[in-house]
């Protein structure tokens, strides 16, 4: 576990500094008697050494490049939930034009489908146009921060979540998870393993997905209003209007009616992190087969 | 010569490493103990080699062959002329603020 953490550490720094005091470094952290503050002080050390390398490299183009790239990433969220709704909206009006009555009140379930691939295909464009930096970090992080803006937000807030604590709980959860998620995927892809990447992306999210919404239920709803042994089900619930009666507060409520937007706007986080994983993965692949 | 404050946070830490291998070479784990002696506070391997590597980007120390899979350094004479103004900078420092202290 030591050499795994102490593994973890030296990555951080800068490749230069890796490669000259890297083993010295290993060796004091291996031998220490008070590991925790020792390894504490080199990954402090070794961050502000990495931003430092990165300052002192990045021109004026690169910091705007770099800075729109991270805007864009926070607005993301927010066009994936105005879609979401906007889809919806003309979804049911043309399913009651079509006399379709059944399917109009179907909720993000019918969302989804069309725009998911497309967030796939934004994700890949992006990872493919934009030099992401930690693209298995950096883009988990400011998606997150993207839903959390909207979260915290006086009165649009509510549209991804009525209790806010449960929502910015629930983004908090998804963040951490989806990190080690792009971080799996794209070590799987990293060694070939390709078929293995993209079942546990597709099973990863799944469950990523589900675990988000336990965290809100968890968060929201006492136990004798959210039944536990029904936690499953909460996710899918989310999705499909009207479905879940009896899942919170009995048949008064529907869990949708409390999570809003937000289980379909990090489900689009989820593909949009993915495809971006994906490509990266690739990318890194190509250059490293071509030296 | 710029001095020790050039090295910005790192310059305590690099006293103190300047003052350990005035003695004479040491390895990291030899620099850690005594500086934990002389300070009470052992530096952690992040700080140590952040100093290390500033002191040697100015030449005030430099790295010898390596001895049983350890790297030890050395002053260069300019670390030993750093360290010397630094040390009566700080002499003449304290002169000052104990001779106020007794007149006041």
């Amino acid at each position: 576990m030591r050499r795994l953490l102490i593994r973890a550490v030296l990555a951080i720094y800068p490749p230069a500094v890796r490669e000259r005091y890297g083993d010295e470094i290993a060796g004091l952290l291996a031998a220490s008697a008070t590991p925790g503050r020792d390894l504490a002080d080199t990954a402090w050390c070794a961050l502000r050494d990495r931003v430092a390398h990165r300052t002192g490299t990045m021109t004026v183009t690169k910091a705007r490049t770099t800075g729109f790239v991270l805007l864009k990433l926070l607005v993301a969220p927010a066009v994936f939930g105005v879609v979401t709704v906007t889809t919806i909206m003309v979804g049911a009006v043309a399913a009651e034009t079509a006399g379709l009555h059944e399917v109009a009140d179907t909720g993000y379930v019918m969302a989804l489908p069309v725009i998911g691939p497309l967030v796939w295909l934004w994700g890949r464009a992006a990872g493919r146009g934009e030099a992401i930096g930690a693209a298995t970090v950096v883009v988990p992080v400011a998606l997150a921060l993207g839903v959390a803006a909207v979260a915290a937000a006086p009165y649009i807030g509510e549209v991804v979540g009525e209790n806010r604590a449960a929502a910015l709980t629930t983004i908090a959860c998804w963040c951490l998870g989806a990190i080690g998620l792009a971080a799996a995927v794209r070590a799987l892809l990293g060694r070939r393993r390709t078929v293995a990447a993209w079942l546990t992306g597709a099973a990863g999210g799944l469950l990523l997905m589900e675990a988000a919404t336990a965290a809100y239920v968890l968060t929201a709803f006492p136990a004798h209003a959210a039944p536990r042994h029904l936690a499953p089900l909460w996710y899918p619930a989310t999705m499909v209007n009207a479905w879940d009666q009896g899942l919170v507060w009995e048949a008064h409520r529907y869990l949708e009616d409390a999570m809003k937007a937000l289980p379909a706007v990090l489900t689009l986080c989820t593909v949009f992190t993915l495809a971006v994983a994906g490509v990266t993965a690739s990318r890194v692949r190509r250059v490293a087969s071509s030296a | 010569m710029a001095g020790l404050a050039d090295l910005g946070r790192f310059s305590e830490p690099a006293l103190h490493i300047l003052i350990s291998l005035a003695a004479g070479p040491k390895h990291g784990y030899a620099m850690q103990d005594d500086i934990g002696e002389l300070t009470g506070a052992r530096p952690g391997p992040g700080t140590l080699y952040g100093a290390i590597r500033r002191l040697e980007e100015h030449a005030y120390i430099e790295a010898l062959p390596e001895q049983d899979r350890r790297k030890p350094y050395r002053l260069t004479d300019a670390g030993r002329a750093a360290l010397g103004a630094e040390l009566q900078r700080m002499r003449s420092l304290a002169a000052t603020g104990l001779r106020r202290l007794a007149v006041a």
